[in-house]
């Protein structure tokens, strides 16, 4: 039956939508009843002492159930991007380091000897970016025993053997034509959509951050040992990630709910303490209790000054933004709803992972989508498709977007190599799973 | 320019650009692989059974007809064996619901199929321009749409049918995942996206066109000439789906791919276990035999709520406080009877497993 409302057959339309905007009947604040309120989140009013006295506990909260009181660890690794959520998450590291004054009772949840920020520079790929790396010094200089490490996007291409052209000719040995430096450019110009660009900047920033934490942790702590690494992910990001990732046909790499496989690869324990913070809040308690000189910088993205409909992501954020507006409740629930949510394909020993972002993969990333579309008729042959192979469904539909103008003569990252040199399967373990089966000569069959 | 050649039989003249492939193909070649897919995706999750009497939920606008038309043509081509009928759902909405009605009658005549009207008024005695005077036009797509779904599995139960077709496309799927990401109703989000949805207590439902972009459907009855009403409810849903339906059009015209891969999404998602063990156990409403996942099913409480003159109340979490009480002048539902060829099955079903455990 197509009545405008498509979803009436399925559920209860009207039912479930989040609460509307409304005003407090009350002009007070809502923690201590007395002062005048300067801010409303979702439908409480605060002045401005309770609402930075509120959110540093709701930090505190999250950091006792995660650690263990008293217990220091050598190190924490943090990723800053010198943006919002990033300056907020070291402010709130910074004040869980400091030494607490007095002789009270206050339990002291886990805390770090050393706090190692990481920065990874992506102004050689984005048109109008900056370096922020002095602004980050700005931002740390008062805090003790701080490092900066920083990294470039454009490392990702070091040591690659694999490009892309490689793979959709059929030999994924060759290198690519360009030098290693050329391919950034490449990528980044002219080679895919904007949608495509910024998720994949997205991705290889991730990695670049873990793979630093990483070598850090190895030369610090030694090999095989874990570290905490610290992510500011905020409810408002990870609720424009989960759908835009839903999007994309990889919707459940967002929630928090599980260990994130691309991370334990790297052994080490990914924490995103801001995934019940929104952006909102984020802002004014930067705007209330961070020095003017440290504030965040917002540096240049792809779609910065771009209308919405330029890319995924700004046409995610621009939805997000504009429901939570009415609706101030959306992003709680989404950001939730992350949670509960996982990839339901195989999670055992020995599953396929896409080589590019680490996550679990199905065996042909286009053999679903040929699956319920005709491109050939009866009697053509599948064209085997090495990519395909390779990569998970949201990688591949990536790069081979149909808007991409070409995809020639990009170099997948050097770790795809890695990866992919990880998950063949040697002869020998192939005879193991096997062997059951074989009839050995020497056997005797009447044992 | 010269005329370019199709792209799949490579001898006519391309004339139409696949949203869902990409492919520029001829008219020849684009019917057939529209039905084809289709073809596909009932063959592929074993939709029906040879012999099976089965319901075209027939609204008269672009997807019931194009379901109808593609649906015979099927059943004839592949020999599916199945008793096909028109099953049209009369809410009582004056200058929308009549006109498109007269559409249904006449696609009847046009695919020689039976045609079932049922309304709102002779089942729940409410028109929907009656439950809007009553409740306004902000809450109206909850009661039409919990009116409509009962109404489809009681019209179909009342011709002994099984199983209903609908035509809720793609772009439909996408947006109902959609939807329910942003009001965290994982339960569903599952759901969703299954081809069938079957149940001891509920009558089998599929969406054939669940991998068929909406522009391909317009484009089809468009080619074939098919005669469809197009008119969108005069009742418009909530500005909360305007949001949702928006985002989906906006996200297809940047990657055509994206309403497919949203499905592709939802197709792969687990959710928790805690999640599962938490969601409330289907039963049956104590008042008409509808399956519920609480006492009384959503129509009797809706229902209820219009005889009583708190339709407001009724919706919502505010539903939790309505009292179950009812007098004995306050109109109900009728008990729900499962169509005799379900409760068959059910039976052997029972049987077989019986048999199987022993």
């Amino acid at each position: 039956m197509s009545c405008s409302n498509p979803q009436s057959e399925v559920k209860d339309p009207g039912a479930d939508i989040p609460e509307r905007r409304t005003k407090p009947k009350n002009n007070q604040c809502i923690k201590c009843k007395t002062a005048a309120p300067v801010i409303q989140i979702r439908h409480a009013l605060y002045c401005r002492e309770c609402f930075v006295y509120a959110t540093s506990g709701k930090f505190l909260k999250w950091f006792l159930s995660n650690f263990k009181p008293n217990d220091v660890h050598p190190v924490f690794y943090v990723a800053v991007s010198g943006g919002p959520s990033s300056r907020y998450l070291l402010q709130l590291l910074h004040t869980q380091m400091s030494p607490r004054k007095g002789k009270g009772s206050f339990i002291r949840p886990g805390s770090a000897e050393k706090l190692v920020v990481i920065y990874v520079d992506q102004s050689k790929v984005v048109p109008g970016a900056e370096n922020l790396r002095n602004h980050i010094e700005d931002m740390v200089k008062d805090f003790p025993s701080v490092e900066i490490i920083e990294a470039d996007v454009s490392e990702s291409w070091k040591g690659s053997q694999a490009s892309i052209s490689a793979y959709l000719s059929g030999q994924p040995g060759q290198p690519p034509s360009a030098t290693a430096s050329e391919p950034t450019a490449d990528l980044f110009d002219s080679t895919l959509s904007t949608s495509s660009q910024e998720s994949h900047l997205a991705l290889l920033t991730h990695h670049i951050i873990l793979r630093e934490a990483r070598k850090h942790a190895d030369s610090l702590l030694g090999k095989d040992s874990t570290a905490p690494l610290f992510l500011g992910t905020s409810a408002t990001r990870v609720t424009i990630k989960l759908l835009s990732s839903m999007s994309r046909g990889r919707g459940w790499s967002v929630g928090s709910g599980e260990v994130q496989p691309e991370s334990t690869q790297y052994g080490l324990n990914v924490y995103q303490p801001l995934l019940n913070t929104s952006s909102k809040e984020i802002a004014y308690y930067n705007r209330f209790a961070i020095p003017a000189h440290s504030q965040a910088v917002v540096n240049r993205s792809f779609t910065t000054f771009s209308p919405p409909k330029s890319s995924i992501d700004r046409l995610t954020e621009e939805l997000v933004v504009s429901l939570e507006r009415g609706f101030p409740s959306t992003v709680s629930t989404v950001a939730r709803t992350g949670n509960k949510i996982s990839f339901a394909g195989e999670t055992k020993e020995g599953e396929r992972l896409c080589t590019l972002c680490g996550w679990p993969a199905r065996a042909k990333a286009n053999e679903w989508k040929n699956g319920i579309a005709i491109t050939k008729l009866a009697g053509e042959e599948d064209e085997s498709n090495p990519l395909a192979d390779m990569l998970c469904y949201g990688c591949y539909t990536n790069l081979t977007d149909s808007r991409a103008r070409s995809h020639v003569n990009y170099a997948l990252p050097g770790w795809t190599d890695e990866y992919a040199e990880k998950q063949k399967v040697t002869e020998s373990e192939m005879r193991k799973e096997i062997e059951d089966c074989l009839i050995d000569d020497n056997d005797n069959d009447n044992e | 320019m010269p005329p370019r050649p199709c792209q799949l039989c490579s001898n006519n003249r391309a004339m139409i650009k696949r949203p869902k492939t990409g492919q520029q193909v001829c008219k020849e070649c684009f019917f057939f692989a529209f039905e084809e897919e289709i073809h596909k995706t009932i063959s592929d999750a074993n939709t029906f059974k040879r012999g099976e009497r089965v319901a075209i939920g027939a609204s008269g606008g672009k997807d019931s007809t194009v379901l109808a038309h593609v649906m015979k043509t099927l059943n004839e081509r592949h020999d599916y064996g199945l008793e096909l009928f028109l099953l049209s759902i009369d809410e009582g909405i004056t200058g929308y619901r009549d006109d498109s009605l007269e559409t249904v009658k006449r696609n009847k005549e046009q695919y020689q199929l039976p045609l079932k009207i049922l309304s709102y008024n002779e089942l729940y005695g409410w028109t929907m321009d009656r439950i809007v005077e009553a409740v306004g036009k902000k809450n109206n797509c909850t009661f039409c749409g919990v009116f409509r779904r009962q109404a489809l599995d009681r019209g179909a139960s009342s011709l002994n049918i099984s199983h209903i077709v609908t035509g809720h496309n793609a772009d439909d799927v996408a947006e109902t995942v959609l939807m329910n990401i942003l009001r965290g109703d994982v339960s569903r989000l599952g759901r969703c996206v299954e081809i069938t949805t079957r149940g001891e207590d509920t009558i089998n439902r599929s969406k054939p066109f669940k991998y068929t972009y909406e522009k391909e459907i317009v484009m089809y009855a468009y080619f074939k000439k098919l005669d469809y009403f197009s008119t969108e409810c005069i009742y418009s849903p909530e500005a909360y789906r305007g949001f949702a339906r928006t985002y989906i059009k906006d996200l297809e015209a940047l990657r055509p791919s994206t309403i497919i891969d949203i499905i592709h999404s939802a197709e792969n998602i687990r959710i928790s276990e805690v999640v599962q063990d938490a969601l409330p156990k289907q039963q049956k409403c104590q008042r008409c035999g509808y399956i519920s996942s609480n006492e009384l099913c959503k129509a009797c409480v809706l229902l209820q709520g219009l005889e009583k003159g708190t339709a407001k109340m009724a919706i919502g979490s505010k539903a939790k406080h309505v009292s179950q009480e009812v007098s004995s002048d306050t109109r109900t539902i009728p008990m729900f009877k499962m169509p005799d060829q379900q409760v068959r099955n059910n039976q052997t079903n029972q049987t077989n497993q019986a048999k199987q455990s022993v």
